[in-house]
């Protein structure tokens, strides 16, 4: 309640005028530049107040050195519980964050100071061109920009707050809900059997079948290789038509059969023992092939 | 004998191409070998969620790689000695080292699909594992800081992972980092350029694309060197049998 007098003429009227909050017809939303994080399970980042409360006449925080601007976060009946506290003095103790959302009954808002009127101006400048919310992470002061819970449906607003009484002065409209992403459980990702690609098919089929192939053939070629083969070889009877010589103890040389004598090499199984004729059992005489 | 020159000619036929066949598998022991090493040091990807194979078909590999190397060259030897016995032996013994080299080619490439058809094992290994404590916890977080530094890449199909889901590094630092400090760019002295802005995920300081093309690239071609060219060296070697069989025949 701000009291004012006022002089006209000569008559003192005196006006107890109780401002009520200026509404500004802008509301929140989620920042709409490429930014990865722009939306997370607990956090937000919003357009900045740019050029929300710039061209007011408030009488009480005319000034945009002194007048603070802070936003207020609202899940659910938070919105309406604001709503019903906003012309309360001392706006920022009626809801701190700690409290704001730890059980069924606590209010389910929170306010946080961004800063001075100043810091936000028109048009925007960089560095100030978003403002994100949960940027304190898991914090404890009163108004610490603290973490939403987590995939909460929240809506945003901005205050303007005359820092003497802490009252709202000016204040936007509510943001549209928005929500945040509910987490998922990564037990919940499928990493099954991911599929058949082409080649691991083509080299399955392939080399199975060529291996079943090529055992077959060995198979049946040892199998002909140890029944059905012919022999192609000549009946050979090493040596029965040889004659040998009687070892002779009188004349002690080493023992060298004659009838060896014209076939160096040993046998083989290419070059087989052929067979000769010599007439009348005389090895002198040159020996005839049969 | 009595077809002395088809004997001859098949021989030579032969002895050509186990001196080529040597040499593939060589070549199959030496590409083996690189895979085993994994210069991408990649292994702890497969080797946490137990879908290790690529590397033990290359482990096979090795070994009956060389040991075609070592067949064949026996082959040469027993059909230049026109030998029954020694062709008979070259014969079973190249069958077993077909059939193990069979065995490397079809793991390595059924692995793969396990580990690399869709990116799903992958992610949830990532987010399981990275930033958890103990010996998978570690090696999956080194891992995955060093790929993320190389290539430049953040998470698996990009930092939306990190924020879509819930893991043990949201658990131990959600509140304040949506993804991990390695997803930002560095300077040279590799000091964050600006943390705030990658907080933010503002594209100029960190990076958006995901890690998996790379993490499949590499198991794929590792893949293709077992599996591909094993199926290459087996097709040849199939030949080569054929024509030793049939020259063991007119032995």
């Amino acid at each position: 309640m701000i009291k004012l007098s006022i002089v006209f003429g000569n008559s003192p009227n005196v006006f107890f005028l109780c401002p009520p909050t200026v509404p500004v017809n802008n509301s929140p939303a989620i920042n709409p530049s490429s930014l990865a994080a722009k939306l997370t399970s607990n956090s937000v980042i919003l357009m900045p107040p740019s050029c929300y409360f710039d061209n007011l006449n408030i009488l009480t925080c005319n000034s945009p050195t002194t007048c603070e601007i802070w936003l207020v976060t609202a899940i659910d009946t938070g919105v309406s519980n604001f709503d019903a506290d906003k012309n309360k003095t001392y706006i920022d103790t009626l809801s701190p964050y700690p409290t704001a959302f730890s059980s069924n009954t606590s209010k389910k808002y929170f306010l946080t100071k961004l800063g001075l009127q100043k810091d936000y101006p028109c048009p925007v400048v960089a560095g100030t061109d978003y403002f994100r919310v949960g940027s304190d992470g898991s914090c404890s002061t009163p108004n610490c920009n603290g973490i939403l819970p987590v995939g909460s449906t929240a809506r945003f607003r901005y205050v303007l707050i005359n820092p003497a009484n802490k009252t709202v002065v000016a204040e936007s409209l509510w943001s549209n809900n928005i929500t945040l992403y509910p987490l998922k459980d990564p037990e919940s990702i499928d990493n099954g059997f991911a599929g058949r690609s082409a080649s691991m098919i083509v080299i399955t089929s392939i080399l199975c079948s060529f291996l079943a192939l090529l055992l077959l053939l060995l198979l049946i070629m040892l199998i002909y290789v140890l029944c059905c083969r012919e022999e192609k070889q000549e009946i050979q009877v090493p040596g029965s038509v040889r004659m040998y010589d009687t070892h002779n103890l009188k004349d002690p040389s080493p023992y060298v059969n004659r009838a060896y004598e014209d076939e160096p090499q040993r046998p083989t199984a290419t070059s087989p023992i052929r067979l000769k004729s010599y007439t009348d059992y005389d090895l002198k005489k040159p020996a005839t092939e049969l | 004998m009595a077809d002395g020159k088809g004997t001859t000619c098949l021989m030579v036929i032969l002895i050509l191409g186990n001196i080529f066949g040597a040499a593939a598998g060589l070549a199959l022991c030496a590409l083996a070998i690189w895979v085993a090493v994994d210069e991408y040091k990649l292994y702890p990807i497969s080797g946490v969620s137990g879908k290790d194979d690529i590397f033990a078909g290359a482990w096979i590999a090795i070994f009956t790689g060389f040991a075609f190397f070592c067949m064949c060259v026996f082959g040469i030897l027993a059909a230049a000695m026109k030998s029954r016995a020694l062709m008979l032996t070259y014969l079973i013994l190249m069958l077993i080292i077909y059939i193990f080299e069979c065995a490397s080619c079809i793991t390595a490439v059924t692995h793969r699909d396990y580990l690399v058809g869709n990116s799903n094992l992958v992610k949830k290994q990532m987010l399981k594992y990275y930033a958890a404590d103990g010996d998978s916890g570690s090696r999956i977080t080194l891992t995955w800081n060093k790929v993320m530094k190389e290539v430049e890449c953040c998470g698996t199909d990009g930092p939306v992972d990190w924020i879509e889901y819930n893991s043990t590094f949201r658990e131990m630092y959600g509140t304040d980092y949506p993804w991990p400090t390695h997803c930002c760019k560095r300077k040279n002295n590799y000091e964050v350029v600006n943390v705030e802005a990658c907080k933010n995920g503002q594209n100029t300081t960190m990076f958006t694309k995901g890690c998996f093309n790379h993490i499949e690239s590499v198991f794929s071609r590792y893949t293709w060197a077992i599996s591909w060219y094993g199926f290459a060296v087996l097709m040849f070697m199939f030949w080569l049998l054929i024509l030793a069989m049939v020259y063991y025949l007119i032995l």
